[in-house]
């Protein structure tokens, strides 16, 4: 009885109809999203033999950069690591 | 003495309603829930704050409320212009959607889809996801809003703040601190909302399927992808073109590693800005006349049931998948599919490691989750074309 009272509502219907409609669009989009990411890694691939991808001027900067950071911690710690040792000899000299 | 009382008169106690310290609790409220339990702080705040602003009772003739837009006012032969209130200006970006697709900008710089470019089938989990929005406008309608407002009320299922706000704005503008109301809410509470729905729906077994770490992805892939994402989706929905422009471009700022300053900004201070107007404009838009009424409620209750569709929708789903994958994915992930990024993929890794402490699902989850944003703007951007030009 519900159900008939549903089907013969116009705005029931126009509803069902926009909800059914616009699941059908969001999943069509994301399918074709989703086949597209699914064939770019071949195309790519296939790009890559002709124009084989470079390291970016900026991410090589990036890539220096983070080298310097890396290596002022390395020389920090040896530092830190000298001087805790020379203290403790310095130490173990008065006390010998 | 009778100076005192034209005073008193004009106090917030002399015009504090019932309804105005009702929304002034819920304000502190919002804010005790986001400092002590941590639900959604950056939002909750902002809101809170809002509310206890925009329930203060303002004073007869005085341009305070965000409702106190500018106006042209005919007094006797002269026509006087009246500029609006501060709080109104503020509230011009969220009634016009121009915050939304800002915010969508800094997400888009703050979002990296590489596990999504490394398994592409769980974007259909963000799309299953949406039925929540669908059968909630569905029921809207059935409990007898108008098409525009089921719309509005619908898209709460997606649980996207900014993609409800934007709707919102534009098909039913009055229902709008309802609505965002109830969208931030339920965002707080997917720690709460989501976990029964998922172990309801899932077995043991299933649950501690463990996934194959994902590949790789190069640099060249994302920076393609938010270029053709954004062609496919808004050739097929152009609805959707504002927010997932800005969210597309966003991240293409990210990706393509030459404009990091642009990317830095859209994902730190931009976004900070703006969700603390927007926060504080939705919140003090919460007035009690306007927000305590009947239909509230009746959005809050159907926010709920969206939310809980959506979640079932994306398990559900997954458990389908399953039967035809020979890599089996765990269901839970399909939870994920709700665009509440990143705190539903969380609830996956939570409710996962509660069944095996070594499962780290969490990377899995965020490619339903990422997709989820993608799929509730594409459904926000498919109710707006169709919905609108039946206002």
């Amino acid at each position: 009885m519900i159900l008939l009272f549903m089907i013969d509502d116009p705005t029931i219907t126009r509803g069902f109809a926009i909800a059914i409609t616009g699941l059908v669009i969001v999943f069509a989009v994301l399918i074709l999203i989703s086949l597209f990411i699914a064939a770019l890694p071949h195309a790519l691939a296939v790009v890559a033999r002709v124009l084989p991808e470079i390291e970016h001027g900026h991410s090589a900067a990036s890539h220096s950069e983070q080298s310097n950071d890396h290596d002022e911690a390395v020389m920090a710690a040896i530092g830190f690591v000298m001087h805790n040792e020379l203290q403790k000899a310095g130490t173990d000299g008065h006390s010998g | 003495m009778d100076i005192l009382v034209e005073f008193l008169k004009t106090t917030g106690f002399w015009s504090m309603t019932w309804g105005n310290a009702i929304m002034i609790l819920i304000g502190i409220a919002f804010i005790t829930l986001a400092i002590r339990k941590d639900y959604e702080p950056l939002l909750l705040v902002p809101i809170g704050m809002g509310a206890i602003i925009g329930n203060i009772p303002v004073i007869e003739g005085m341009s305070l409320s965000v409702y106190d837009d500018a106006k042209w006012i005919l007094e006797g032969d002269e026509i006087r212009y009246q500029s609006g209130s501060v709080l109104s200006y503020l509230y011009f970006g969220v009634r016009q959607g121009i915050y939304p697709p800002l915010i969508f900008l800094g997400i888009g710089a703050m979002t990296d889809f590489s596990t999504m470019l490394s398994n592409p089938k769980l974007i259909l989990l963000g799309a299953a996801a949406q039925i929540g929005v669908f059968l909630t406008f569905f029921g809207a309608l059935f409990l007898g809003f108008d098409f525009a407002e089921a719309g509005a009320i619908g898209i709460i299922g997606g649980a996207d703040g900014p993609t409800a706000i934007f709707l919102s704005a534009k098909l039913a503008p009055h229902l709008l601190g309802a609505i965002a109301i109830a969208a931030y809410s339920y965002m707080a509470l997917v720690p709460v909302i989501q976990p029964p729905i998922m172990k309801l729906l899932t077995t043991r077994e299933e649950r501690l399927i463990r996934m194959k770490a994902p590949r790789i992805v190069g640099k060249r892939e994302k920076m393609i992808f938010p270029v053709v994402a954004f062609l496919i989706s808004t050739l097929v929905a152009p609805g959707a073109i504002v927010l997932l422009g800005m969210l597309f471009f966003g991240n293409l700022l990210k990706e393509s590693l030459v404009t990091e300053r642009l990317a830095n900004t859209a994902r730190t201070s931009l976004i900070d800005i703006i969700t603390i107007l927007l926060g504080v404009s939705v919140g003090a838009s919460t007035q009690a006349s306007t927000f305590l009424q009947s239909d509230s409620l009746l959005i809050f209750a159907l926010g709920a049931l969206s939310f809980a569709i959506a979640t079932a929708g994306g398990v559900l789903f997954a458990k389908l998948m399953n039967l035809f994958l020979t890599e089996k994915i765990n269901p839970l992930i399909g939870a994920a599919g709700v665009s509440a990024v990143p705190d539903s993929a969380r609830v996956v890794q939570m409710v996962g490691q509660q069944e095996d402490p070594h499962n780290f699902l969490l990377m899995h989850a965020m490619a339903p989750n990422v997709a989820g944003v993608v799929g509730s703007a594409i459904a926000a951007g498919v109710l707006w074309s169709v919905l609108a030009p039946a206002i």
